[in-house]
């Protein structure tokens, strides 16, 4: 438990919110919880958890309206049902939000726990906190572009022998090509922090220098497939990734950038690809990418399923 | 549906028109260049064979499809692989203004566990919720959403 920390709760639904309030009460000090916007209490919050659904329509409206005001009092996570891609890319791109969870059929408390200490406490890098101890994984290193097909094809293989239907599969592959791209071109900078080689074209190969290595790792239990990709640079900004996505997510004529280098459709793919997207960062040193792949059911649950997104911030090591 | 990370485009001309073949993954190192050459007023790109496309790949197969209309060229996409379709459903100018005469849906048998792109008929705006499975005779269904698998084809864009 995070001592001394307040949360609160902004939820119509009492049930999913009495099911909030227990995995809160496991991580913070205090929870309070109110039905409708008018009845949030004065004071700060450590954080403020709310749900884009259990407020209706007339409710979203209101607390879009009252975001700002809302984030100055406490960091915000909202959980979103299956709203179209158009409402996401106005609460990344307008808003700045940066936490979401995915609410579809029965509360995550799992995921619920972890995003919220890893909001709460420094602690967010590694894909182990998302997966239990008897998960399967296989980690792998790379410094090279030209290393990027055999990545690749060990990553299917392991979603493969993880028992993975074929299209999960390529999903998770879709996920590492991006990342990895993003990790070998676009994260590496030089002491002054200037891109090295975000200008070039990707069919340039890229060797990063001896002391530079991006470690991927996979992992799954039958129920979830992930993969992380972390560099050691921490280049990457958070109005970068919600930004990009945003633009993306409307799905405009400036969709695919037409400058040298990356097309700007990086993160989105990734987002596409997995059921939760999370970035972790620690300016200057690292950054982690993870990409989660909800595999249980068929293709079409994971269509139809929302997605979840975290970014969380660090600067403790 | 397997994935691979090489692709190849293959190019064959027949009075005013031209087929083009492309297989594998579409990634930044697939090259159009050959596709593009003067001379055919109708070209139809075969695309069964993609299995993977990247963000990279995507943005030379605007580049290519644009050039296309640019010239004049009427395009035709045929046989457009599962992959192919979601990249159209995710990027909107990845169709242009090409036609699109045949489709493949993705259908899979809980029965025997089998994948398999099925084609559909041409000009096809959905797809059978069920299908009988070549490996077992079992029953195979649909695994997507038609509303969002068929989205692309109302939906043309210029890129």
């Amino acid at each position: 438990m995070t001592s001394g920390a307040r949360a609160l709760i902004v939820d119509r639904d009492e049930t999913h919110a009495r099911a909030v309030t227990e995995v809160l009460a496991r991580a913070v000090h205090e929870v309070e919880s109110v039905t409708e916007l008018a009845r949030v209490p004065a004071g700060e919050f450590d954080l403020v958890v709310a749900s884009f659904d259990g407020l209706g329509l007339e409710g979203t409206a209101a607390l879009l309206q009252r975001f700002r005001e809302l984030r100055s009092r406490g960091r915000v996570l909202l959980f979103i049902g299956a709203v179209d891609r158009g409402a996401l890319a106005g609460l990344f791109g307008e808003h700045g939000l940066s936490n979401v969870l995915a609410r579809s059929g029965d509360l995550d408390a799992a995921d619920l726990l972890v995003t919220v200490q890893k909001i709460l406490r420094g602690d967010v890098f590694g894909i182990d906190k998302y997966f239990p101890a008897t998960a399967r994984t296989h980690r792998m290193e790379v410094r090279a572009s030209t290393e990027r097909d055999g990545l690749l094809e060990a990553t299917r293989a392991f979603a493969l022998a993880a028992g993975a239907q074929g299209r999960f599969a390529d999903l998770l592959c879709n996920a590492c090509d991006e990342m990895l791209t993003n990790a070998l071109y676009n994260a590496p900078v030089d002491r002054d922090g200037k891109p090295r080689y975000a200008h070039l074209s990707r069919v340039n190969p890229v060797t990063l220098e001896p002391t530079e290595t991006v470690v991927v790792t996979l992992a799954s239990d039958g129920q979830e497939m992930g993969i992380s990709v972390v560099d050691p640079f921490g280049s990457l900004k958070v109005p970068t990734i919600t930004q990009y996505l945003a633009k993306c997510l409307r799905r405009g004529s400036d969709l695919v950038d037409e400058k040298e280098g990356g097309a700007g459709l990086g993160l989105y793919y990734v987002f596409e690809a997995v059921s939760h997207f999370v970035v972790n960062l620690q300016a200057g040193a690292r950054t982690e990418m993870i990409g989660i792949v909800d595999v249980r059911g068929r293709y079409k649950d994971f269509v139809q399923r929302a997605k979840s997104f975290n970014v969380f911030v660090t600067s403790s090591a | 549906m397997t994935s691979s990370t090489a692709s190849q485009v293959t190019v064959s001309d027949e009075g005013e028109g031209r087929l083009v073949t492309v297989r594998g993954a579409i990634t930044e190192a697939t090259d159009f260049t050959a596709a593009l050459s003067a001379g055919p007023k109708r070209v139809t790109v075969e695309l069964s064979g993609v299995d993977r496309v990247n963000s990279f790949g995507v943005r030379g197969w605007i580049r290519f499809v644009k050039a296309l209309s640019d010239a004049g060229v009427a395009c035709t996409l045929d046989g457009v692989s599962v992959a192919m379709v979601r990249q159209m459903n995710m990027i909107p100018q990845a169709r242009g203004g090409a036609a699109v005469r045949t489709i493949y849906a993705p259908y899979y048998c809980e029965q025997c566990d089998d994948e398999r792109a099925l084609t559909l008929a041409a000009g096809a705006t959905s797809a059978p919720e069920q299908a009988t499975c070549p490996s077992c005779g079992g029953v195979m269904e649909f695994d997507d959403v038609q509303a969002t698998y068929f989205a692309f084809l109302g939906e043309q864009r210029a890129s």
